[in-house]
C-alpha cells in the first residue's frame, strides 16, 4: 500500500504518464481512497490544461525581418546535402546529364531557365517542357533515361504521400518525404545548368 | 476591467481518470502533407540562397520562435535579440540540416539554445534577471489567452519562477520537450530536470491558489 509522501512524490509521473503500468496502477489505487492526494492530482491537471491554453507563439512588436535580411545578404550558395535519394540522384545526373552533355542539343532557340525561385513543381514541369519536347533534339536513349528517372521520383514522391496520408503520425514518413523533396529540387536545378551549358557550347 | 485570480474550479471538469487516459492517447499535431510538401520546398530554395523562400519560413515560425525566446528571458528586447540571431544562425546552417527533425524542431532548438546560453552569460555578469519583471509576455498574452485572466495571472506566475525551475517548465509544460532532451540542453541529470518541473508546478499551484 503506497503512503500520501511516496504516493505526492509520484503524481507528477502520473499525469505526465512516466509510470509503469504497476505503479500507475497502485497509485491510481491510492487516490481512489485517499481525498488529499486526489485533490493534489485534479490542481495538476488544472495546472496542466491551463499551460496547455497558453498560445505558443507570440508575435513581436515589430517585424524582425528586415534585420535579418540584411545580415543574410548578400545571398550565399549553400550545398544541399545528399540523402536519402543519392542513388536515385546518381543514376540521374551521371547518365542523363551526360549523355546531354556529350551531344549538346542542337536546337539553337534560348530555352527558358528555370530559377531557384520556382518551386519544384513548377521546375519540374518546366524541365520537362524543354527536354523533353517533341522536337529536341535529344537523342532516344537520354530521353528513354531522363524519362525513366522522372517517373521513379515521381512515383517514390506519389507513394510517399500516400503513406503519410495513411500514417501521419509516422515522422520518419514525413522527414523522407520531406528529403526527397529537397533531392528532387537540387536535381532539376543541376539538370537545368547541365542543358544550358549544352545549349551554350552548341551556340558557340 | 479588474483582472481576477486564477480559479482553477472554474475550468470545464471531465473526470480525473479520463484525463489522463486522453492524454496518453493524443496524437501529435501533424501538418498535411501540402504543408511538408510547402515547406520542403520552402527549404531547398533557401539552401540555395534563395531569400524570399527564407523569408516566408520566417514569416511561418517566428512566432513560435518569439514566443519561446520570451518566456525563455521574460525581456522583450533580449527575444528580439534572440529570435533575430536564431533565424541568422539557421540560415547559416541551412546545408547541415538533414531533415532528421521538422525544420520547426531543429529552429526552435538554436532559439533555446540561444536564450538559454544568454540567460547564463546574464547571470554570470551579475545581472538580474527574473526579478522585477517588465510586462512583455503579460501584454503579449492578453490579446490571445482565453479567458483571459487565467492566461494573464498564469503567465505571472511562470516569469517569477527562479530561472532554473522556469527554464525546465517552460521546455517541458510548454513546449514538450522530454526530460532528457532538456537535461541535455541544460546540462543537468534526467533526475534534476524532474526536480525542477515539481518544484515549478508546485510554486505555480501555490502562487494561483
Amino acid at each position: 500500500m503506497i503512503e500520501c509522501k511516496t504516493a505526492r512524490e509520484r503524481i507528477d509521473d502520473l499525469v505526465d504518464g512516466a509510470l509503469d503500468v504497476g505503479s500507475a496502477a497502485a497509485l491510481t489505487a491510492h487516490l481512489t481512497g485517499c481525498a488529499d492526494c486526489a485533490r493534489e492530482r485534479d490542481a495538476l491537471l488544472d495546472l496542466r490544461r491551463a499551460t496547455r491554453a497558453l498560445p505558443r507563439a507570440i508575435a513581436p512588436d515589430r517585424d524582425l525581418w528586415p534585420a535579418i535580411a540584411r545580415r543574410t545578404a548578400p545571398r550565399r550558395r549553400i550545398a544541399v546535402p545528399v540523402a536519402v535519394a543519392a542513388s536515385v540522384a546518381a543514376a540521374f545526373i551521371g547518365v542523363a546529364a551526360t549523355k546531354l552533355t556529350e551531344r549538346a542539343l542542337r536546337d539553337p532557340a534560348p530555352a527558358p531557365v528555370a530559377t531557384a525561385s520556382m518551386s519544384a513543381p513548377q521546375g519540374r514541369a518546366l524541365f520537362v517542357a524543354q527536354v523533353m519536347r517533341p522536337d529536341a533534339a535529344v537523342s532516344p536513349q537520354t530521353r528513354a533515361v531522363v524519362e525513366h528517372n522522372l517517373r521513379l521520383i515521381q512515383q517514390a514522391l506519389g507513394e510517399l504521400e500516400q503513406a503519410v496520408e495513411r500514417d501521419p503520425g509516422d515522422a520518419n514518413l514525413r522527414q523522407l518525404l520531406i528529403s526527397i523533396h529537397i533531392q528532387e529540387s537540387a536535381l532539376i536545378e543541376k539538370m537545368q545548368r547541365l542543358t544550358v551549358d549544352a545549349n551554350r557550347r552548341t551556340d558557340i | 476591467m479588474p483582472q481576477t485570480a486564477f480559479k482553477p474550479s472554474r475550468l470545464p471538469r471531465r473526470p480525473k481518470h479520463m484525463e489522463i487516459a486522453v492524454r496518453r492517447s493524443e496524437p501529435a499535431p501533424v501538418p498535411p502533407v501540402a504543408a511538408i510538401s510547402n515547406e520542403a520546398t520552402l527549404l531547398a530554395r533557401a539552401a540555395r540562397g534563395d531569400g524570399e523562400a527564407f523569408a516566408q519560413l520566417y514569416r511561418e515560425h517566428v512566432g513560435r520562435v518569439f514566443g519561446l525566446c520570451l518566456r525563455l528571458t521574460a525581456d522583450r528586447a533580449l527575444a528580439e535579440e534572440h529570435t533575430q540571431e536564431s533565424f541568422v544562425r539557421a540560415w547559416e546552417n541551412l546545408g547541415k540540416f538533414r531533415a532528421e527533425a521538422a525544420f520547426g524542431t531543429w529552429l526552435y532548438r538554436i532559439a533555446a539554445n540561444l536564450a538559454l546560453g544568454g540567460l547564463r552569460d546574464r547571470n554570470r555578469r551579475g545581472l538580474k534577471v527574473v526579478q522585477g519583471m517588465d510586462q512583455a509576455v503579460v501584454e503579449a498574452v492578453a490579446e490571445h489567452a482565453s479567458p483571459v485572466h487565467e492566461g494573464i495571472d498564469l503567465e505571472r506566475a511562470i516569469e517569477a519562477l527562479p530561472p532554473g525551475a522556469r527554464a525546465v517548465f517552460v521546455l517541458h509544460d510548454v513546449e514538450g520537450w522530454q526530460h532528457d532532451e532538456i537535461a541535455e540542453q541544460l546540462g543537468l541529470a534526467v533526475g534534476t530536470s524532474k526536480a525542477q518541473l515539481h518544484r515549478a508546478r508546485r510554486l505555480l499551484r501555490r502562487r494561483l491558489e
